[in-house]
């Protein structure tokens, strides 16, 4: 199949969501790759690069070290950095060269936690995913590092504590989006106590395992809720808290499958590797409960259910729709949810175009990729909900487009227009009617 | 909100990791030791991507992964281009599968056929994986060129792990004027001035040269339609300012028998002087050349004037707007500024006089690097310790954190006695009138979507015409 973009841009790179997943967090994050990625990168997906600090860099790969395949140099990079910055971690990921020649980012990661004492570890990106798979992978990473619950204790009495899990800029973007969901659970009687990975401290993140459920906010805290579920039980559930019905809902899933409660025969240790251990971190893997998960899972997932996805109303023939989403999984599930409560469309078809989505949350939805077959959904459609740089695929047919700049997709071009989506924001921001359909 | 600050972290590691050597104990050429890379959010220089656009009707085609595609097309968005703009984004698949060379001609392909109007030029683009997997580049340009015979097509690459013999802009200068046409007849009075974003600035007295020898100047900023940019390959001379142009320089003359004229972007009024000579030697002016000693002399008043506006200030420069940043840090120290910093990764080995002269005349003077992963810890003030500081470029304002600067990159068309007056000038007005730099550093390519805009509205343009 080949990609061929004729109008349309690229979404972020695995990379990329790899660094923006980290990059709050005090560790010592490095893109293994020629120099192009980097600014790549701080320019068009990272909006904190200006205002608040990191240690995101690039090794500056050479053509000498990727023909020799040597990784001592990057080693001895990083080690030099860590023994100077003394960060928390040290996180390593690639590009597409070392990924040709066949880079092993964990073992780079053990080499420099040998050599330094500091907690390491790699991911195997490639600069050909989408953005979900490296954050995914780097809050996964975060979780296996969790500390068992109880040793430190936080929340209020009485509340339910909850975590909110792929928190991203390039999915959530530094418009209040963040803190606006924050305060919404806590003006709902939930303690948040922490949020993956904005606004939030490295030790607030590890010690966040007293929680009673996770939120998945978006496709990027997947593999983290997976994580946290097998090692200390925590049930999650997946969904945004974006328009008013949609966001009650959410409340009401959380509040069941915190009643609901831990997973009893989660929290045996696996066997660990001795920098594991000195380490301290308590990694525990034990098998996923099926009907737990299948509990937490569909909670807030409107692809897990046929009222919400619309299985039932269109079959696979019927692409017309009125209403099509084209965006992120989870937030273009709060917005289907919330729009088909309103009653205002009927018909309403979801397209995620990234690739490397977990099969979790595309029941219900489209995965196209083509420009063509992209140009051909919009078509279908009476209006589009996308990113703005869609429009290109319809000229003369901007009218039916309503723009929703994706950070992950458009970059830093459209900063300015991200809305805030979070509760009744989204309604107000749709102009939906007040009252659910009767 | 900085979660962690990395100012705040104790004296002792804040020392340990900062990079700055002073000149007196500075090694030449390189002072700094390669690690890993930071990279600042100066934004002002110009990519593959933008030099790209400076070919009338030129159509831009990338085949890269997915996180090289999209530093390059959100760039084509943000300077109002994408109608330029097209790409093949490769996968895992296509490697695996061995079929990047059909995978390009079907794709470049498509894109061609679904146009309304073929553009003249293609610059299609390649990237360091295709290379390491040594795909067959001559089947796939050679298919495409009997494919779409009216269709220029302009082999690229952007291939920054091969840096060390190639830099990306090195290489782009030279493949950007490979499109130029190879038939036409070398003519004595047709020049080009090649390897600058920004038109040389016409008043520069250069151009007096030019005049008094009756030629018909060629620069790609300049040049309005594709038939103007494919006369440059009559041109019997090009006259370059920057040392990464050498390669296209020569590969110009190896290939067209153009005669390649250096003028390095100097200051010292006697090298200067000696680039004019050169020049007029070079295209074969008969005496009287003009002569610009008067014009010297009004360069260094000028600068006099402007050292006394800024007596207030100390004086950074960075190697991101101005190709010799050594030589203009010696003349403004000549004219009295307070020079103190230097934003340098390396420095050109020409500049080792100058470099030798501050060394001992201004022991004390900053030099830090750019692109060093200690930058990102480094404190956003004067490193120099003093209160005020004139930045000249986007990195040193960004580094020294003022907001008073000059917003200067890769020379910005300046050259001569006559670029000196009017960086003087730019000077005392970055010193009187302080901006906030974040927008207006932030902008990638400064200048290029304005230049997109006016090779899109603005009806083509006589050739240069002296």
């Amino acid at each position: 199949m080949r990609i061929v973009k004729r109008v349309l841009s690229t979404y972020s790179a695995d990379n990329f969501g790899f660094c923006s997943a980290l990059y709050e967090l005090g560790g010592l994050v490095v893109m293994h790759d020629a120099s192009g990625c980097n600014s790549t990168y701080n320019t068009h997906d990272e909006p904190r690069w200006y205002d608040t600090d990191s240690l995101v860099f690039i090794s500056g790969l050479t053509e000498k070290d990727a023909i020799f395949g040597n990784d001592d140099r990057l080693i001895d990079d990083l080690v030099k950095a860590a023994e100077e910055l003394h960060p928390r971690f040290v996180a390593v990921c690639g590009g597409p060269l070392p990924h040709i020649i066949g880079t092993d980012f964990r073992a780079v990661a053990r080499a420099v936690w040998r050599r330094t004492g500091i907690p390491s570890f790699g991911l195997q990106t490639n600069g050909m995913d989408s953005y979900v798979k490296g954050a995914g992978g780097a809050l996964a990473e975060i979780a296996e590092r969790a500390e068992p619950p109880g040793r430190k204790r936080f929340g209020l009495p009485g509340k339910i504590k909850i975590n909110l899990l792929g928190v991203t800029p390039l999915d959530f973007s530094v418009n209040g989006s963040v803190r606006e969901m924050e305060k919404y659970f806590e003006g709902h009687g939930f303690c948040v106590l922490s949020t993956w990975a904005m606004g939030n401290t490295l030790d607030k993140i590890l010690a966040s395992a007293d929680a009673d459920v996770n939120l998945v906010v978006s496709a990027c805290g997947l593999p983290a809720a997976k994580v946290l579920l097998r090692r200390f039980g925590i049930p999650f559930v997946v969904g945004m808290p974006a328009g008013r019905e949609n966001s009650r809902e959410i409340c009401a899933r959380l509040r069941e499958a915190a009643k609901a409660g831990r997973l009893q025969h989660a929290g045996q240790d696996r066997s660990k590797t001795g920098e594991e251990q000195d380490a301290g971190s308590a990694v525990s893997r034990v098998r996923p409960d099926p009907a737990r998960e299948k509990r937490a899972f569909p909670a807030g997932n409107a692809a897990k259910d046929p009222e919400l996805s619309g299985e039932e109303k269109q079959g696979d023939e019927d692409t017309e729709a009125e209403l099509l989403i084209i965006g992120e999984p989870v937030q273009a599930d709060a917005l289907a949810r919330e729009i088909s409560l309103s009653g205002q469309y009927e018909k309403i078809r979801i397209v995620c175009p990234m690739a490397g989505l977990p099969e979790e949350l595309l029941a219900g939805k489209e995965q196209l990729v083509l420009e063509q077959e992209l140009r051909d959904a919009c078509a279908c459609a009476d209006r589009i909900i996308a990113d703005p740089l869609y429009r290109r695929l319809l000229p003369g047919e901007e009218g039916k487009f309503t723009a929703l700049p994706h950070t992950a997709y458009s970059g830093r071009y459209y900063e300015n227009e991200m809305p805030v989506l979070i509760g009744e924001k989204l309604n107000r921001w749709l102009a939906l009617p007040k009252g659910p359909k009767t | 909100m900085a979660l962690i600050n990395l100012h705040e972290r104790g004296k002792k590691i804040q020392k340990k990791a900062d990079p700055m050597v002073r000149i007196a104990e500075a090694k030449f050429p390189s002072p700094f030791e390669a690690g890993l890379v930071y990279s600042s959010p100066a934004r002002g220089t110009w990519t593959i991507a933008h030099t790209s656009m400076l070919i009338p009707g030129s159509h831009q085609i990338f085949v890269c992964p997915s996180c090289c595609l999209r530093g390059v097309v959100l760039s084509a968005e943000e300077m109002g281009a994408m109608d330029r703009f097209s790409m093949l984004e490769f996968t895992d698949d296509h490697i695996l599968r061995g079929d990047l060379e059909e995978m390009i001609i079907e794709g470049v392909s498509e894109i061609l056929c679904e146009m309304d109007v073929l553009p003249t030029c293609v610059l299609l683009y390649t990237s360091c994986v295709q290379h390491f997997l040594n795909i067959d580049l001559h089947l796939v340009y050679r298919t495409l060129a009997e494919k779409f015979r009216e269709v220029d097509f302009i082999d690229c690459y952007m291939l920054p792990t091969m840096r060390a013999h190639f830099s990306p802009e090195k290489m782009q200068w030279r493949q950007l004027y490979r499109g130029v046409d190879t038939s036409l007849p070398r003519n004595p009075g047709a020049v080009n001035l090649i390897g600058s974003c920004y038109e040389i600035d016409p008043e520069s007295e250069i151009f007096d040269l030019f005049r008094r020898a009756g030629m018909t100047v060629r620069q790609l900023p300049t040049v309005g339609t594709y038939a103007e940019y494919k006369r440059m390959g009559e041109a019997a001379f090009n006259i370059y300012f920057n040392p990464i142009v050498s390669y296209a320089a020569e590969d110009l003359a190896k290939r067209l028998q153009m005669t390649p004229v250096y003028l390095p972007a100097v200051y010292e009024t006697k090298a200067i002087l000696e680039n004019e000579k050169r020049l007029a030697d070079a295209l074969g002016l008969s005496e009287p050349i003009p002569d610009h000693r008067a014009l010297a002399g009004e360069a260094d008043s000028a600068l006099d004037r402007a050292s006394a506006a800024l007596r207030d200030f100390d004086i950074a420069i960075d190697a991101a707007a101005v190709t010799r940043p050594v030589s203009l840090a010696k003349k403004l120290f000549l004219h009295g500024f307070r020079i103190r910093v230097l934003y340098a990764d390396a420095f050109s080995p020409e500049e080792k006089e100058d470099f030798e002269y501050l060394r001992v005349r201004v022991p004390e003077l900053c030099i830090l690097p750019m692109t060093d992963w200690r930058m990102r810890a480094v404190l956003r003030k004067n490193p120099a310790g003093g209160r005020n500081i004139l930045a000249i470029g986007q990195k040193a304002a960004y580094f020294t954190g003022t907001k008073y600067f000059v917003n200067l990159v890769e020379n910005g068309g300046l050259y001569g006695f006559r670029g000196i007056i009017r960086l003087a000038k730019e000077m005392t007005e970055g010193a009187l009138h302080p901006r906030q730099p974040r927008e207006m550093i932030s902008e990638k390519a400064l200048g290029c979507k304005d230049q997109c805009a006016r090779m899109r509205h603005v009806p083509p343009a006589n050739a240069g015409q002296a």
